[in-house]
């Protein structure tokens, strides 16, 4: 059984065609990077696979199953969780709060329980308080639990990112560009808990431009462009490639 | 001294209206204008119920789940409409709400109203006098706003106030934001039925004016001005702009200019709050 697929998925808006017929498989427990100019297709894969956009024709399959008309929330219920490359944060809530919300454990999480039964919604609080911080200390933010989400640096909220999608249990990680943006230290911090989140047996979907960075996290390349999926390969096959580097570089590189 | 009394009971009952206001506009940012509707759809609900000689605690539960269920009705549209149109379809839900009010005759009385509604008695122990009133709805302030306050410190009342920074976020963390939305609209509009009916008791006679868009403008005055999202500011707003009218009362003005006043005091507030201190007295930064 293919662990998760991507078969034939178009997606237009107006004239756009935003992706063309795409196909791929993904093996569990490895790292693929998503690659390939702007424009390419790389978000608007993401936002198929986790039901942000529907696609026009196509299907996705997790674990056997088909998710392809699957809410957003019950793809995440089954493990498939994403970050995105504009954050997203609750910017005016604490890193804690952020990451606690984003529990998967879903107990004392309505209304009633939470007006009649106090001494239970309490101590499931605790349980939670704990959980997000352990996950935070994960992270690196162990010592910024009670800080506003707003007054974080760049490069902690895109940590705060990663705390978060892991507070949803996800098997499936899917990242938009978690690099972007970071300076050297910084990158080198998050390429550093992307290796760890390898080691906790998660399968990665990354969306990353820096190639250095692709050759240093990745299993296998997926290489899109004009909504096509070029080729899918290791990255020393990909990197080998001169008309994708002519694509991805201009004309000329890679001579 | 029942001067004062009959103060404090209305800003209690109001205060009860605010935390239900609060609920939706503050917490999970579903602006609605549509509150004093709610109330008046639970002052309605247990006035005709008492007036059928239903009990008290029954004709307070017949309101409360009749304006759960109605509002998260009304609060529904605002599942698909972002922001400023939702504010336009709950002003439509309020003036239709109006319109039946006055329109519904055989139930309602029409414009006129319902006079001679009795007065609340649990058990055969009657809340006749102010004092016994006050007592009454004092407990049941206390009780709604702890509920309140247990609700907010919850997990559940941090993700309304996630989903309310950020729905996108909310959603792709995988939380069900319709059933916290559906969720927060009932328990919102429960406490609007309380305090429909805690007024429909005490003032013993209620019209349509009653529970009009001014009242609902004036809860979301209310809520500015104390502080949205705060359980603080659900009590200041309600006792401060109260008391602007027993203020009124005590200046030498034509009767015939006081409600214009009030009106007047009413919209300077909530601009001069809007310029200076948008958080209210008790609110966090909005």
């Amino acid at each position: 059984m293919t662990y998760f697929s991507v078969s034939n998925v178009t997606k237009r808006f107006g004239g756009l065609v935003a992706l063309d017929d795409c196909s791929f498989a993904i093996e569990p427990l490895r790292t693929s990077c998503v690659v390939g100019p702007n424009g390419a297709g790389k978000t608007s894969i993401f936002n198929v696979i986790t039901g942000f956009i529907k696609p026009d024709t196509g299907s996705v399959v997790f674990k056997g199953e088909d998710i392809t008309l699957a809410t957003r929330h019950e793809r995440v219920g089954r493990g498939i969780a994403r970050t995105f490359q504009n954050l997203q944060l609750f910017e005016e809530l604490t890193a804690l709060e952020n990451v606690l919300v984003c529990l998967k454990d879903e107990s004392a999480n309505d209304p009633l329980t939470a007006i009649f039964r106090p001494f239970h919604t309490n101590a499931v609080l605790r349980r939670k308080t704990a959980e997000a911080a352990a996950l935070l200390e994960q992270v690196g933010l162990g010592h910024k639990l009670d800080a506003a989400a707003s007054s974080l640096s760049y490069g902690q909220k895109k940590l705060l990112c990663i705390a978060r999608v892991l507070a949803t249990n996800a098997e499936l990680v899917l990242l938009d560009e978690p690099t972007s943006g970071l300076a050297a230290g910084a990158l080198d911090a998050m390429v550093e808990l992307i290796h760890k989140l390898k080691e906790q047996k998660k399968t990665l979907l990354v969306v990353e431009h820096n190639t250095q960075i692709v050759q240093r996290i990745a299993d296998e390349v997926l290489f899109f462009h004009r909504g096509h999926l070029m080729a899918q390969g290791t990255p020393a096959e990909i990197v080998a490639n001169e008309e994708l580097g002519r694509i991805y570089f201009g004309k000329g590189a890679g001579k | 001294m029942n001067y004062f009394l009959s103060f404090l009971i209305l800003a209690e009952i109001f205060s009860i209206a605010a935390l239900s206001t609060n609920l939706l506009i503050g917490v999970i940012g579903i602006f609605s204008v549509a509150q004093a509707a709610i109330m008046g759809v639970g002052a309605y609900t247990a006035a005709l119920l008492m007036m059928a000689g239903v009990p008290f605690p029954l004709a307070l539960l017949a309101a409360v789940l009749t304006c759960a269920a109605i509002n998260v009705l009304s609060s529904l549209p605002s599942l698909r409409l972002a922001g400023d149109y939702f504010i336009i379809t709950s002003f439509g839900t309020q003036l239709v709400a109006t319109a039946v009010f006055i329109n519904w005759q055989d139930l309602t009385g029409g414009a006129t109203g319902l006079m001679g509604i009795p007065i609340a008695e649990i058990a055969g122990y009657s809340f006749a006098s102010s004092q016994q009133f006050a007592l009454l709805v004092t407990v049941i302030l206390i009780i709604v706003a702890t509920s309140f306050w247990l609700l907010m410190r919850s997990p559940h009342g941090k993700l309304l106030h996630a989903i309310r920074l950020n729905e996108i976020a909310a959603v792709a963390a995988g939380r069900k934001v319709l059933r916290a939305k559906v969720g927060v609209a009932a328990v919102s509009g429960a406490y609007a039925g309380v305090a429909g009916a805690l007024y429909a008791t005490y003032i013993s006679f209620i019209d349509p004016v009653s529970f009009d868009i001014h009242v609902s403008v004036l809860l979301v005055t209310m809520l500015v001005v104390g502080g949205a999202r705060t359980l603080a500011g659900s009590i200041i707003g309600p006792f401060l702009l109260l008391a602007i009218p027993q203020l009124l009362a005590l200046v030498d003005i034509p009767s015939t200019v006081v409600g214009p006043v009030r009106q007047l005091f009413y919209g300077v507030i909530l601009i001069a709050f809007m310029l200076w201190r948008p958080q209210g007295i008790a609110g966090r930064k909005l």
